[in-house]
């Protein structure tokens, strides 16, 4: 009824776009919040042991390695739920991504023992308990980087969070332009279907109809694109990312729960209703200047 | 069912085009209105179907003073009046069939009322080969037919005609007439402004004729 073709295959262009993008940027800061979660939870009760020099003898024990004194003395510390000690190899394979091999052969590297907690000690409990014992020991509970890398995380969600909903508005506010075009485009049929009794509210519906029609289809191919892009993107970060970030890319569909997932699916359908509002109301506001 | 009182339209300040309108309208009846061009015609009729306020005066619709009516309230009494626009005003990229359906869709009828009711409708201004049609495909006098079929479909009270034969030849224009007088004897109150006096002559209805501004009532 209402005409306006150009206008329309136009809109449906952006919302697919911004929908895609909405998604995308959607599905990003729910599987940063996950992974993040996931990971600090990881490392929640976990201290690490710093021993230098871990094969001389133990200044404690003529029997024994700095490294042995330090394992014995966890292994009778309460409230120790694992002790995993790191060898040569696997502690080269923490650092060769990040340092040359040159430079990691002039390195004196130092035992790394990685003690997991029942409950959360603080770093000062265990300093006590090993520290006199045998000196060179340095203890991490690593409270000093997962507080700067929460703060990372936090600033890239929010950033995640402000760039979707900037997208929402941009969908929104090509849907105002376009009304406002259709009503100029059109005054002649609205006038006339005023004069018949239509009213407002009933040229309202035949917009909210037109523009379903249109953003309809274009928000839930932008969201299917947009998911199946995450797919493909998400075994290629896979394969790109374990190597720096162990265990931090699982599949999608892993690392999202069903709420994640739920939210995410209902984004075009959440989108679909609130333009059909907008559109309700920018007819409304528009006529009632009209009149 | 229309009372004007005291009613005076300017579009320039101290120059008014209508002057001290006083006109009834009772249910069931058929009018008249002539009057040359400019003199005032059309203006009444679009103060009747509340698209013109008057500058000064009263106007009753319906039982309601049309000054105080909300915007729901204008639409309602629309959707009890029919109007014949002097050019047709169709819905060009509609088919006859939608632009018929049109005040039926606005009422709210259910898909099955309309499908029924669309054709027969067509049917009886004689155009029901032209269902799936659009108005460009048919001629002045067609395009007038399916204007009165959208403007009678859905049983208005009133019935408002602007020059509607205007556009026609004078067969036509006498059949239009015919299909006017059985609305009329359905119950719908019409009023027909016109200014083909051969017309106004072959039927014996009251006339308001506009000169200089008056509305005189004749016949």
């Amino acid at each position: 009824m209402l005409k306006n073709k150009a206008a329309n295959i136009f809109l449906a262009w952006i919302i697919l776009s911004m929908i895609y993008l909405a998604v995308v940027t959607l599905t990003g800061v729910l599987i940063s919040n996950s992974s993040s979660r996931e990971w600090l939870e990881s490392v929640d009760n976990v201290v690490t042991i710093q021993v230098s020099d871990p094969k001389a003898k133990s200044e404690v024990d003529d029997d024994s390695t700095r490294l042995e004194t330090i394992v014995k003395k966890l292994r009778i510390i309460a409230g120790i739920n694992k002790i995993k000690i790191f060898d040569e190899e696997q502690t080269l394979g923490l650092l060769n991504n990040w340092l040359s091999q040159d430079i990691l052969n002039d390195i004196n590297l130092p035992s790394l023992i990685e003690v997991k907690l029942i409950k959360p000690i603080n770093k000062e409990q265990i300093s006590q308990k090993i520290g006199p014992l045998i000196p060179g020991v340095s203890i991490d509970d690593h409270s000093r980087w997962k507080q700067k890398l929460t703060f990372l995380i936090d600033i890239i969600e929010n950033l995640g969070w402000i760039i979707f909903i900037l997208i929402l508005i941009v969908c929104l506010a090509s849907i105002i332009f376009a009304i406002t075009m259709n009503i100029a485009n059109n005054s002649e049929v609205i006038n006339l279907i005023d004069l018949m009794g239509g009213g407002s509210s009933f040229i309202a519906e035949i917009f909210q109809k037109q523009i379903l029609l249109v953003i309809g289809p274009a928000a839930l191919i932008g969201s299917f694109i947009a998911i199946v892009t995450l797919f493909i993107l998400n075994d290629y970060l896979a394969t790109l990312l374990s190597d720096f970030l162990p265990g931090s890319i699982s599949s999608l569909g892993e690392k999202l729960n069903f709420w994640e997932w739920s939210f995410i699916v209902s984004t075009p359908l959440v989108f679909i209703f609130l333009s059909l509002i907008t559109v309700r109301v920018s007819v409304l506001v528009l006529l009632g200047k009209l009149k | 069912m229309i009372r004007f009182q005291e009613v005076d339209v300017c579009y320039t300040p101290d120059k008014p085009i209508l002057s001290k309108i006083n006109l009834k309208i009772d249910p069931d009846s058929f009018h008249f209105l002539t009057g040359t061009s400019g003199a005032g015609k059309s203006s009444l009729l679009k103060m009747m179907y509340l698209a013109l306020k008057p500058s000064t005066g009263h106007i009753e619709m319906f039982g309601r003073d049309t000054a105080k009516l909300k915007m729901f309230e204008v639409s309602n009494i629309r959707k009890r009046i029919g109007i014949v626009f002097q050019d047709f005003r169709l819905i060009q990229n509609l088919s006859i069939r939608e632009n018929v359906a049109l005040p039926l869709r606005i009422y709210g009828a259910k898909a099955k009322i309309i499908q029924r009711h669309v054709p027969e409708l067509l049917d009886w201004v004689g155009l029901g080969d032209h269902l799936d049609s659009f108005p460009v495909s048919l001629s002045g006098g067609e395009q007038q037919r399916v204007a009165i079929a959208r403007a009678v479909i859905a049983r208005p009270s009133l019935l408002l005609a602007d020059e509607p034969t205007g556009n026609v030849d004078d067969k036509i224009a006498e059949r239009l007439m015919y299909l006017f007088e059985e609305l009329y004897r359905a119950g719908t109150s019409i009023v027909v402004a016109t200014h083909n006096k051969d017309l106004i002559s072959e039927f014996d209805y009251p006339v308001f004729h506009i000169t200089e501004g008056n509305l005189i009532l004749q016949g």
